[in-house]
């Protein structure tokens, strides 16, 4: 678009006498010196703009970047107290436990390995990883007869391998909020590890207001690619086993009173969704 | 300052945490082994670190880009010289505060 020089134009009023100046625009060639036009002149706001888009995009970056450094920081931490709980150098009590729970929060999978430990607290998670047969395994070696009792109290016996386990499945707990949850969360049972993308503060906070009153281990098991459907079939077989346990166990319990719960939970708007 | 303060004090002045996190931490203080601390500190002290390069390079990127966008604005005849030192002026407040909001986003 070419720019226009104002033509200036003169009236005088009749009565006063006072002169007034108009400004009329004409695009007449031959009046007009030749100008540079818009297009030729870069705009400073869209110099400026292209610099604040730059910047703008350095700061997502350290957001981010500072985000994953706090993430593994606290991963770090997680992991000397884990260290030095199984070392036997450090009491895991309830203050302990609490600040591990709080550091894992938002970490998937720190929890799994860490939170869930022994016999030091009334409720226990037990955090496996069922890709392969090592998490059978881990807990037949890594956990003592009062341990293995406890949980044999409550499950069956692994089909495979013999080994006792309580179990629910990455699909059942997938469900989010299903009953594979639920049964889990009742147990006293941490959801983390391998399927720490089903923690959440919900859960948490379901398992600190339950889980406390629930000596009860509980384990995941995550449904990994060599295990069969055979098996999930079963694990949904166990919860209701479990929780039929549970409500003889625990006077006042039901399934149908822990629902109401968390449905009410997700009616106040806590978030259930992966973190 | 005893050692169970310096940690408190470690703890609380540290951008790692969220202050729901700080209090459980605090909480904890006392279940803490001398050993546990010391770990937990020595991973603050390194995220600090970092964190303090971090911004430094991010803010040494900021510079440069208002830096080119100054010497954009030179390259270009058609603006009045006054303009110039207008849109510099501009720029240069621009670039502090967002340096300083750089250094504010983990601080």
């Amino acid at each position: 678009m070419t720019l226009l020089k104002p033509e200036t134009l003169e009236d005088t009023d009749s009565e006063s006498g006072q002169t007034f100046s108009f400004a009329q625009e004409t695009n007449s060639p031959a009046r007009t010196k030749p100008q540079k036009t818009e297009d030729d002149i870069p705009p400073l706001p869209e110099l400026g703009a292209e610099t604040l888009k730059n910047v703008s995009e350095i700061q997502e970056d350290l957001i981010v970047e500072d985000a994953q450094d706090k993430q593994e920081t606290k991963k770090g931490i997680l992991t000397h107290l884990d260290t030095m709980i199984r070392g036997r150098k450090l009491t895991l009590d309830r203050a302990i436990l609490d600040l591990m729970i709080a550091l894992s929060i938002g970490t998937a999978g720190a929890i799994g390995d860490n939170v869930a430990l022994f016999d030091k607290v009334p409720w226990l998670g037990i955090v496996l990883e069922f890709v392969s047969d090592q998490g059978l395994k881990w807990v037949a070696n890594e956990f003592d007869e009062k341990v293995r009792d406890l949980v044999s109290k409550v499950a069956n016996k692994d089909y495979r391998t013999n080994k006792p386990f309580i179990g629910g499945t990455a699909n059942l707990v997938s469900e989010g909020i299903g009953l594979g949850t639920k049964a889990l969360v009742a147990l006293g049972f941490i959801p983390a590890g391998a399927i720490g993308d089903f923690v959440n503060p919900a859960t948490v906070q379901a398992v600190l207001e339950f889980g406390k009153y629930t000596p009860i281990i509980g384990a995941v098991v995550e449904r990994g690619v060599n295990t069969s459907d055979k098996l999930i079939g079963r694990v949904t077989g166990l919860i209701g086993e479990i929780f039929g346990k549970v409500e003889e166990e625990k006077p006042g319990f039901s399934f149908d009173n822990f629902s109401k719960w968390w449905d009410q939970k997700l009616q106040e708007g806590v978030v259930f969704s992966p973190v | 300052m005893t050692s169970r303060e310096q940690f408190i004090k470690t703890v609380l002045s540290t951008t790692l945490f969220t202050d729901e996190e700080k209090v459980k931490i605090v909480d904890a203080v006392d279940s803490l082994s001398e050993e546990a601390r010391a770990k937990i500190v020595e991973e603050i002290e390194g995220y600090n670190a970092r964190t303090k390069e971090r911004v430094a390079k991010y803010n040494t990127a900021v510079k440069e880009e208002f830096a080119k966008y100054r010497e954009e604005l030179k390259n270009i005849p058609e603006i009045a010289e006054k303009d110039i030192d207008i849109a510099n002026a501009t720029s240069q407040v621009l670039e502090d505060a967002i340096t300083k909001a750089t250094s504010d986003l983990v601080s």
